[in-house]
């Protein structure tokens, strides 16, 4: 392989802090509903990707009309807790702009699919007047900060939520040119006031993303990040962070170079500048060590495996200026959602709603829109793609029960169901080879009688799927991970626990929706007969086939 | 050429140089001869490159598209014209016809093509046609960390080959920084293109050109597709029909149809006459919209008093009682023949070979309450592809081309852009030299932008010098074609000052008159000159030939 860089480096570097030519891209580019090529690049970095309708390309080309390009639209909100006020301006937005779904992502965010080019600056617009934006929400940058979202766990949650925020704000670049190019139109910053020390003018090789766990729960998939925090709590008091370094799952089929990676974890920090400290000279080691040659081997995983886990913390405490103190025990026992009604220590109210792969439903958003008219509630994107309806007092808790029936909220969903995961896929992902969001609904119905053959129903059995190897619907901490190699085959992954902290393999290559389904029916007979006692399906299959 | 004596001198000479020396006196030589007053006598033919490469590309990512037109460039560049496709355009059953193929194709997941050259490929894989004439060349594109790498444009290469066709360049597989090594291949086809040349000998086409009078064609409706995507208000049929025989016309003529009646209608006019009544009597007699002339006519044979000024045959059968006696023959005599319907050509024959086109929008209006569509849009709608359909090309002497080197600004929104597609093709095929600057308007950017993917080949290429799109729904404000003019006065007056011909195409009113007073508008600011000068100005213009308008 050349030592080439590869040709986002030279973009990046040479975009002028991510201006680029977006403003030309926007106002003269009146032919074409997409951007110049360097700024599909550069738009991620404001938080877009360019997609387009490739169930419409054949069609569109027979008309002389070009690919249907839109921009998917993805908001940066540290947490995923936003208020009433900005659900209903999001609402408002989604209406006007767009295809008018909204979809709660893993990452503990929203995005607005669809949006024409000439409506990015109004949607812009409309987000920052409600103190909302997409800074950083995609492109080689930290990304969303996610963590632990159920309030009720812990007293501490509070406390530990506001990392998220601060180590987001820590790690946003420093150009303002998002502001320039999408919201006041003028060059109003100057370059020389925009020095970046952490991100200089080469970002990093890859994207970056960070989660906070606060055990018991694991609903973050912390393993899976670049950098996971994992909160230490003793009497009822923050004592600090194991951090985890190396989590990554994406893999490119055919590249037996790349693998999926589960967190590394290298130590404790006991204080909040140390950990601050900590995560933030994590990012200068990858931004110095990591691989800017090939995109497909840039994720940090690969950089701390380059230096050997031992090597990589060394870097840091030299960085840091401290050691890293042992790591502290914990104990994850959930990872789903909890659904329904729950109560935090100080009696305020917490509904979760089950959002199948995030998709909001009509009905869902109408409950929501006039749910946020009340302003009794918060809303919290969970990173299994849930909303919680938080921090509703006692009094109010009436009130959102009544919109709940009006609406007819609770379903009675399979456990199955409330346990899956897809990510978008086609039509719009150009990175898909096959169907995940618009076809695993389906596959978990056909896979429900299986379960009832067995008296399954009630196992929350953790099911995702995926249209390419990429990995953002984490299908590979999955206890059945279906992961899309063509049009209706996915290599069947299997021995995933059902927490997180064990990846799946392969079990079958290529495997067709009867294949499957013949599989899965074979695989839960054998289940229900061979399992130790109170083993999970992820533990069984792990010990039959892969032990 | 040179006398005997001379020419030994000469060789002599020569035969004592070595080869840097050769090369130097060229130069030299060469240097005199720029200076030498017979200059033109001496010069001797520059082989020009009369071979017209197809390149047809592949793509999922935008990548082979960008080479296509990049390589297009290049060859105008060179004075050849190519012509550059998408794969799932390319009409398979003209691959024999193909003088020189360049296929540019990358490579998706495990060896596949794009998904929309997938059609392409297959087509490619089972023919078997003679390709024994036919010159080729390959690129892949592809991203080598794959096993696979370029296996889809290394498999077009092995079937060309295998289908009889001469490779000219050596199948090339391009990683994902394609760039260099696509540039070094393109030059490497432009070589070969011009040497092989300088070996040719030189050819000079002349096109013949007969004269036509009214002549009625037949030809086959080839292709007919709807330009508009879903959600459009609009209906706009683009009409591809090869005639049967030489057709002759020039960019910003005209295409006259005959439209016929609907046969549930003239079965529903029949049915009030006497039975065994030929359909014939009314197919092509104009049964609609009857105005005052036909509807005198009919009270007399109706023995009534008919008070409508305008109305249906059929309407007014189920209105008013005719006499029993009265026969469908009696009727279809007082009605008048139905008339052609003209609509501007939007193909031209340097680019179109064979073909005329028309852009032809269904028309839609109500007449008291009841939704009703124009004959002969309606009747063109309802054609089916492949049906033979008879037509005529009418020839428009003011709306025409100005020379090729003049600069042209063509305003022409909704189906107003049909002659100025005619203009771009043919300008583009003849490698005219003039600026040329389109302003297009219709409601949605996203399904009313028509020929969207031609007119970014033409920007692409620097065939378009200038896009200005006006869609009014896009915004909450609505925004037309003259606001664009208004918005580009001062470039526009200066087009103007620099000898560019004005064209106008589209809707009389309110388009045309909305766009002329923003031109009055201009021209007076421009000139800074009053309201009355500024009409002069443009009257001058328009009497020069230098502001054209084909409204309707």
């Amino acid at each position: 392989m050349s030592e080439k860089l590869s040709p986002i480096e030279a973009i990046k570097t040479q975009s002028d802090g991510l201006r680029g030519t977006l403003k030309e891209s926007i106002d003269l580019d009146n032919h074409t509903g997409n951007v110049r090529p360097d700024d599909e690049t550069l738009v991620k970095f404001h938080g877009m990707y360019v997609q387009d309708d490739r169930d419409r390309r054949v069609e569109r080309a027979e008309k002389k009309l070009d690919k249907l390009y839109s921009f998917m639209i993805r908001l940066r909100i540290p947490g995923g807790v936003i208020n009433a006020d900005q659900w209903l301006a999001t609402h408002d937005i989604s209406e006007e702009y767009g295809t008018g779904t909204l979809k709660i992502t893993t990452r503990q965010t929203v995005q607005l699919h669809g949006l024409l080019k000439h409506q990015l600056r109004p949607t812009i617009q409309a987000f920052n007047t409600a103190k909302l934006d997409s800074i950083a929400a995609c492109g080689d940058v930290n990304r969303n900060v996610i963590v632990s979202s159920h309030p009720q766990i812990s007293p501490l949650h509070q406390e530990i939520y506001q990392y998220a925020d601060k180590i987001s704000t820590l790690l946003l670049p420093k150009t303002q040119s998002y502001y320039e190019v999408f919201v006041d139109g003028e060059k109003i910053y100057e370059r020389s006031s925009e020095a970046d020390p952490l991100y200089q003018d080469r970002y990093l090789p890859r994207k970056f993303k960070i989660a906070i766990a606060i055990p018991p729960s694991n609903d973050v998939d912390v393993f899976t990040n670049d950098i996971g925090l994992i909160a230490i709590v003793e009497n009822n008091q923050l004592k600090g962070f194991n951090i985890a370094v190396g989590g990554g799952l994406a893999t490119t089929h055919g590249n037996p170079n790349t693998y999926a990676r589960l967190g590394s974890i290298i130590g404790f920090t006991d204080s909040e500048e140390k950990t601050l400290k900590a995560v933030y000279e994590i990012l200068t080691i990858q931004r110095d060590f990591g691989n800017r040659v090939d995109r497909k081997l840039s994720r940090m995983k690969y950089t701390v495996d380059k230096l050997t886990v031992e090597g990589f913390k060394k870097e840091l405490e030299n960085r840091i200026g401290f050691d890293l103190l042992p790591e502290q025990p914990f104990t994850f026992t959930e990872r789903n959602d909890r659904f329904g009604w729950e109560q935090n220590h100080a009696g305020k109210w917490f509904y979760t709603l089950f959002v199948e792969h995030g998709v909001v439903k009509p009905y869902q958003k109408q409950f929501l829109y006039e749910l946020a008219q009340l302003k009794i509630s918060n809303f919290i994107f969970s990173g299994n793609q849930n909303l919680i309806l938080g921090e509703i007092e006692d009094k109010d808790k009436a009130k959102a029960d009544a919109l709940l029936h009006k609406h007819e909220i609770a379903k009675n969903d399979s456990q199955l169901r409330k346990s899956s995961m897809a990510c978008v896929a086609l039509p719009t992902c150009p990175l898909a080879l096959a169907e995940a969001q618009r076809y695993l609904p389906e596959l978990v119905t056909k896979i429900e009688p299986i379960l009832e053959k067995y008296s399954l129903q009630d196992d929350a059995i953790s099911i995702r799927m995926t249209g390419c190897p990429n990995g953002c619907g984490r299908p590979y901490v999955a206890e059945l991970g279906f992961i899309g190699t063509g049009p209706g085959q996915y290599n069947f992954m299997l021995g995933g626990d059902r927490f997180g902290e064990r990846l799946n393999k392969l079990y079958k290559e290529k495997q067709t929706e009867s294949q499957i389904l013949s599989e899965v029916d074979t695989l839960l007979e054998q289940y229900t007969k061979e399992r130790a006692e109170n083993e999970t399906f992820g533990d069984f299959s792990f010990r039959k086939f892969f032990n | 050429m040179l006398a005997e004596n001379k020419l030994t001198l000469l060789k002599d000479l020569v035969r004592q140089y070595s080869r840097d020396e050769i090369i130097w006196t060229k130069g030299y030589l060469a240097g005199i001869l720029t200076h030498h007053e017979t200059q033109p006598a001496l010069e001797a033919p520059i082989a020009t490159v009369t071979i017209k490469p197809t390149i047809v590309y592949g793509t999922e990512t935008g990548n082979s598209k960008k080479l296509a037109t990049q390589l297009q460039a290049l060859l105008k560049k060179n004075k050849i014209q190519s012509k550059v496709l998408d794969a799932f355009q390319y009409p398979i059953e003209k691959l024999d016809k193909e003088e020189l193929l360049i296929i540019i194709m990358s490579t998706q997941g495990e060896g596949d093509p794009p998904q929309n050259a997938i059609k392409f490929f297959d087509n490619l894989s089972n023919s078997s046609a003679d390709l024994s004439k036919t010159k080729f060349a390959v690129l892949g594109l592809g991203d080598s960390s794959y096993p696979l790498f370029c296996r889809a444009g290394e498999a077009i290469d092995e079937q060309l080959t295998r289908l009889g066709g001469q490779r000219i360049v050596a199948f090339q597989k391009a990683d994902v920084d394609y760039g260099p090594t696509a540039e070094n291949w393109f030059d490497a086809i432009l070589a070969t293109l011009q040497s092989a040349a300088t070996e040719a000998p030189l050819v000079q086409k002349t096109p013949e050109k007969t004269v036509s009078g009214k002549k009625t064609y037949t030809g086959i409706v080839t292709q007919k597709v709807i330009l508009n995507d879903k959600g459009s208000n609009k209906e706009t049929h683009h009409i591809e029909i090869t005639a049967d025989d030489t057709l002759v016309y020039e960019p910003g003529d005209a295409i006259g149809f005959y439209p016929k009646n609907k046969e549930e209608e003239i079965t529903q006019i029949l049915s009030f006459f006497e039975a065994g009544a030929n359909a014939a009597l009314f197919s092509g007699k104009n049964i609609r919209g009857l105005g005052k002339k036909s509807l005198e006519a009919l009270s007399q044979l109706f023995q009534t008093e008919i008070t409508e000024e305008k109305a249906d045959l059929a309407d007014l059968l189920q209105k008013y009682k005719k006499p029993e006696s009265l026969t469908a023959a009696a009727v279809s005599e007082v009605l008048h023949p139905i008339a052609p319907r003209l609509y501007s050509i939007s193909s031209a024959l340097e680019a179109h070979e064979e073909q005329v086109h028309a852009t032809v929008t269904l028309s839609t209006f109500t007449v008291n309450g009841t939704r009703k569509t124009g004959l002969c849009s309606q009747f063109l709608a309802d054609f089916p592809k492949d049906g033979e359909i008879e037509f005529y090309i009418h020839k428009n002497q003011h709306f025409k081309l100005p020379e090729a080197d003049a600069p042209i600004i063509m305003i022409g929104p909704g189906t107003g852009i049909a002659p100025f597609r005619s203009f771009l093709a043919h300008r583009d095929a003849t490698g005219a030299e003039g600026k040329n600057w389109l302003v297009f308007g219709e409601q949605h950017f996203v399904s009313d932008f028509y020929y969207q993917t031609e007119i970014q080949e033409w920007l692409s290429t620097g065939v378009l010098t200038k896009l200005d799109t006006a869609f009014s729904r896009d915004q909450k404000e609505k925004i037309y074609v003259q606001d664009r003019l208004k918005k580009n006065a001062k470039e526009l007056y200066q087009w103007i000052e620099d000898g560019a011909y004005l064209y106008v195409c589209g809707q009389k009113n309110p388009m045309s008159a909305d766009v002329e007073k923003a031109l009055l508008e201009i021209i007076e600011t421009g000139k800074k000159t009053s309201a009355a000068g500024a009409k002069e100005y443009l009257d001058a213009l328009e009497a020069e030939g230098r502001y054209q308008k084909d409204v309707y």
